[in-house]
């Protein structure tokens, strides 16, 4: 018998295993978006365009109906075997569906670090010291306050009683109150016998950029934004959250303590929509995609806050206010904002500085009322969390000049100190996010991180996030097996394999040369781990783009690469990166290795900062207001110094004197 | 105070790069090409110690579709490169014999790499002049065939290219084993021509054995791109001393005019004014451009542009 809805189109079932679950869904829908709403987080990098060949699923039952696809990803032997792509399959009859493991999005590997011995890491920055000296109030602060029991005699009202009890014991004069608040405040009042603590929330303060005090008193507007029974003073935790555009990170702190109590880390729910902000974009101008896009953000910031509420011992009540970056279309899209503009020359974004919001207008689950600041962005790619990260790393309030570098899918790239500073970003692509590539991986368990060449054997030996067996490289790996494969002659300088290794690991593939990095017999997915010339290109390109984007920028300003005294690395790779691999293969510029220092993941450091001080904030819309953006695609010098930096290291072969050097080196090596 | 002690000095220019000295051909028999110490015909303010040659063109396939006018200087040669390149050398002064192989083009003869070598190794010995070996830009077939006339012409220096980023192994070897000269070819971009010659240096190819194309454009058909190239290499070899892009040019003048529609035009329209003149002058105009932009050896076909070109020359140079 068949099911029909009330339109008339029938009601399929779709069985997904291995979880057993059977779904509902209306004949010629895709597969892929019926899988995302039950749930399942399958990988879809290209937004189901058909174009990245992820979202790889098993038909074990029946059939669905092809979307045609002159670039197929699925070979015949694929195909034999059942396997279709999700995002090109269109349910037609009941259909039990398989989602293997290596479609599916898996959590985040968290403070893994196995790399090769001897490997130069990036050593982390050294913390710029805000608290030490003065006050500093946080930008919600609590106060605790006895009012006088109204009488016969003194009749004011509840809200006047309220203000003039703050006025009278903390000096401070507020003036307003949310509504909400309002309207249950006679009862806690009451209940609480006059003796309530009263969340105050500071939207901006008139303080010095690097003030030693900077209090709540200083503030230009105040509101009652929480009235609790009694003196809560003691404790007060907020939500720092980083909404990058592949992982969102979120941190619980504590306030009163200004320590950091746990964090986590998950994709963005975005992800099944689209790799990039371009292709978010794109999807967020189709009908209700919009909503989709902010609902899929939010559901990934509340199922981490679950997460960590149940870690913490505490409930969403506890969450007194929420800090969070992020670039501006991710920001924009958090906050449901029509993102249209944000790709389409000018480029002008919606807003910079947002105004505080409430929690339940971007749906996340602690009480409704809550506060959540938004940092304020410089331009439409130079978002909240560049301001962020330059916020918490203190480059403006320092003397050295600095180069502060962000590599994700957008490299972002600051150039200045306090007295001034500029900025650009430029598109590198996902590359270094284990990305467009053939066997490329995000930096999950079984993703090979580091890589070298037994100088004996020639033989590659692979160094996996958990030391898990190899199932594909992420960002850090391709890094050092870019700069290996160099270093022993593998690779040649324009990016292509060297067909005269003698090496069977180099063979010709489908679309020219591939080098086997993992044999089938040793990899966890049961396929040759290969890094390919269409691989290699890519991330030709996306290191070609970062380099000449910083190179552009610092030619702007009339500086050069060794002027620079600090070269700070953030993203969401720092942590793992060899420096020397990346300076051999010219992603970095060649300068001695102890400019360079690391910070894990700037834009939740500076929004965990915000978090403990209102002059914080402050800082970060001055800093939002100082910084110059660049745009490079109207530099006609970028163009030129990117077709440069594509070559290994660079085409002007005296900007890296040592890796010229040690290649030289190793060629005199091979010879003799 | 007497009008004498106010002259002028002209502001001099210095430059820290000098273009590499390459000699061509076999021994006895050589040119040197190269070794500008300032823009081209800036006696003022370098040296330029070797004349700019004049190659000129050999096909070694009997041409079907060039206007009467080219054709007519070598009407009993056509079916014979080797006596074609003798009488470029006897009675029009070819410096250089610039041997176009278009008969192992894969789109038309797709001759043999065997029957090119042979050919090459004839001309080679027929003339006393040095011998480019020209392929037809066809990554696959020019490695099949250059690197078998690199190995045939042993010992003849011959320039054997285009080389590209694509075969600059499988020619560049058998280049540097049998010693000849590379031609390497890239497309238009300064980078790209540096990332060739570092490509090629790094292979092993010797700095007096590579001379660079950066791509020749014809009179109407981009000429000005590939002159602001050519002009940006020569800058930044000699003002900015950048090493990797101190070579000679070479431009392929002869076979990119010859194929533009107004070299073949007739006299349907009198507009585009006689044809017994226009091809000539349009590779006359293209040449001496590119001699301004630095060109060290310029390939043409017509006995008239070369007699023209090195009227010029010999002006220029006196």
């Amino acid at each position: 018998m068949v099911k029909m809805n009330k339109t008339g189109e029938e009601i399929l079932a779709v069985k997904i295993l291995p979880e057993e679950s059977v779904i509902r869904v209306e004949s010629g829908t895709n597969l892929l978006e019926a899988l995302v709403s039950a749930g399942i987080r399958i990988n879809a990098r290209c937004g189901g365009a058909g174009a990245c060949g992820k979202c790889k699923v098993v038909i074990k039952d029946g059939t669905v109906e092809e979307l045609s696809d002159e670039k197929s990803r699925l070979t015949a032997e694929d195909k034999e075997k059942g396997i279709r792509l999700a995002c090109r399959s269109i349910v037609r009859e009941d259909i039990i569906v398989e989602v293997p493991f290596e479609s599916r999005v898996r959590k985040l590997a968290m403070g893994e670090k196995d790399t090769v011995e001897g490997r130069k890491r990036i050593p982390p920055c050294e913390k710029v010291d805000y608290f030490s000296h003065g006050t500093h109030d946080a930008p919600v602060r609590k106060f605790y306050i006895e009012l006088a029991e109204p009488s016969l005699q003194d009749n004011s009202g509840d809200l006047t009683r309220l203000f003039g009890a703050l006025h009278r014991e903390h000096g401070i004069d507020v003036r307003e109150i949310d509504l909400p608040v309002l309207r249950i405040l006679p009862g806690i009042l009451r209940e609480a016998e006059w003796k309530v603590t009263a969340s105050i929330l500071c939207e901006g303060t008139n303080c010095e950029k690097g003030a030693e005090n900077c209090s709540i008193k200083n503030c230009s507007n105040l509101s009652i934004v929480r009235v609790e029974p009694g003196d809560t003073t003691a404790s007060q935790f907020a939500l720092a959250v980083d909404v990058g555009t592949t992982s969102i990170h979120v941190q619980i702190v504590d306030v009163v303590n200004r320590k950091p109590v746990c964090k986590s880390a998950e994709y963005n729910g975005q992800t099944a929509f689209g790799e990039d902000v371009i292709s978010r974009i794109v999807y967020s101008l189709k009908d209700g995609h919009l909503e989709q896009l902010q609902r899929a953000a939010a559901r990934t910031i509340n199922e981490l806050l679950k997460e960590l509420l149940g870690e913490a011992g505490l409930t969403a009540s506890d969450i007194s206010f929420i800090t969070a970056a992020g670039n501006t279309t991710m920001t924009q899209l958090l906050a449901g904002i029509n993102s249209k503009h944000l790709r389409e020359a000018p480029y002008v974004p919606t807003v910079n500085a947002l105004p505080w919001l409430k929690a339940e207008d971007i749906g996340i689950d602690v009480e409704p009322n809550t506060p959540v600041y938004l940092f304020p962005g410089v331009a439409s790619y130079v978002g909240g969390d560049i301001v962020s990260g330059i916020m918490g790393f203190g480059l403006a309030r320092m003397d050295e000049l600095t180069l502060y570098l962000d590599l994700g899918t957008n490299g972002e790239v600051v150039v200045g100190n306090k007295e001034w500073m500029m900025t650009a970003s430029c598109s590198a692509g996902p590359a270094f996010e284990g990305g467009g590539l053939t066997c490329g991986m995000r930096a999950t368990l079984g993703a090979v991180q580091d890589f070298f060449m037994d100088p004996d054997t020639k033989e590659p030996v692979v160094i996996t996030i958990g030391n898990k067996k190899p199932i594909g490289v992420c960002g850090s790996g391709v890094i050092t097996i870019l700069a290996e494969l160099l270093r022993f002659g593998i690779l040649q300088q324009n990016g292509k394999l060297n067909p005269d290794t003698g090496s069977d690991r180099v063979r010709e593939g489908e679309s020219g040369l591939e080098y086997v990095l993992v044999w089938k017999e040793k990899s966890g997915s049961g396929e040759d781990i290969i890094i390919t010339e269409a691989d290699l290109d890519n991330i030709l390109r996306a290191k070609g783009a970062v380099y000449a984007g910083c190179a552009s920028l610092i030619k702007q300003v009339g500086l050069t690469f060794d002027m620079l005294q600090k070269v700070v690395l953030t993203g969401s790779f720092g942590n793992y990166v060899d420096i020397r691999s990346a300076i051999t293969i010219g992603l970095l510029p060649d300068l001695p290795l102890d400019v360079y220092c690391f910070i894990p993941n700037g834009s939740l450091l500076g929004a965990r900062l915000a978090a403990f001080s209102c002059a914080l904030t402050g800082e970060a819309e001055q800093i939002a207001k100082s910084m110059t953006n660049i745009e490079l695609s109207e530099d006609s010098t970028f163009m030129d110094g990117y077709m440069a930096a594509m070559f290994l290291p660079h085409t002007d072969t005296s900007l890296f004197p040592t890796v010229s050097a040690e290649l030289e080196k190793l060629k005199e090596g091979y010879k003799s | 105070m007497g009008v004498d002690s106010l002259a002028l000095e002209i502001p001099k220019q210095r430059y820290s790069g000098t273009i590499k000295e390459i000699p061509v051909g076999k021994e006895g028999n050589q040119l040197v090409v190269g070794g500008e110490t300032a823009f081209p015909f800036y006696f003022f303010e370098g040296e330029m110690p070797n004349r700019p040659r004049i190659a000129m063109e050999v096909y070694d396939e009997k041409p079907e579709e060039w206007a009467p006018v080219v054709m007519e200087p070598f009407a009993d040669v056509l079916d014979d490169p080797v006596a074609w390149a003798k009488l470029n050398v006897e009675k029009y002064n070819a410096e250089i014999i610039a041997l176009q192989l278009v008969s192992i083009d894969p789109n038309g003869t797709n001759a043999s790499a065997e029957s090119a070598a042979e050919t090459a190794q004839k001309v080679a010995d027929a003339v006393d002049v040095p011998v480019m070996a020209l392929g037809v830009n066809n990554v696959e077939k020019d490695m099949e065939v250059l690197r078998l006339i690199a190995e045939k012409c042993e010992g003849r220096n011959l320039i054997i290219g285009p080389v590209t980023e694509g075969n600059h192994k499988q020619i560049g070897a058998p280049c540097i084993g049998y010693k000849h000269t590379v031609m390497a070819s890239t497309p238009i971009d300064v980078n790209l021509a540096k990332q060739l010659n570092i490509l090629l240096t790094t292979l092993g190819v010797k700095e007096d054995k590579l001379i660079i194309d950066p791509t020749t454009g014809a009179l109407g058909y981009g000429m000005e791109y590939c002159y602001t190239v050519m002009e940006r290499i020569r800058m930044a070899a000699i003002a900015s001393n950048d090493t990797q892009l101190q070579y000679p040019f070479f431009s392929n003048v002869g076979k990119e005019v010859c194929k533009t529609k107004e070299a073949k035009l007739g006299d349907d329209d009198a507009r585009y004014g006689d044809p017994a003149t226009r091809g000539i002058i349009m590779e006359c105009v293209t040449a001496v451009c590119l001699l301004l932009a630095g060109s060290d050896i310029i390939s043409v076909r017509h006995p008239k542009t070369v007699e023209m070109l090195n009227k010029y020359l010999d002006f220029f140079l006196a």
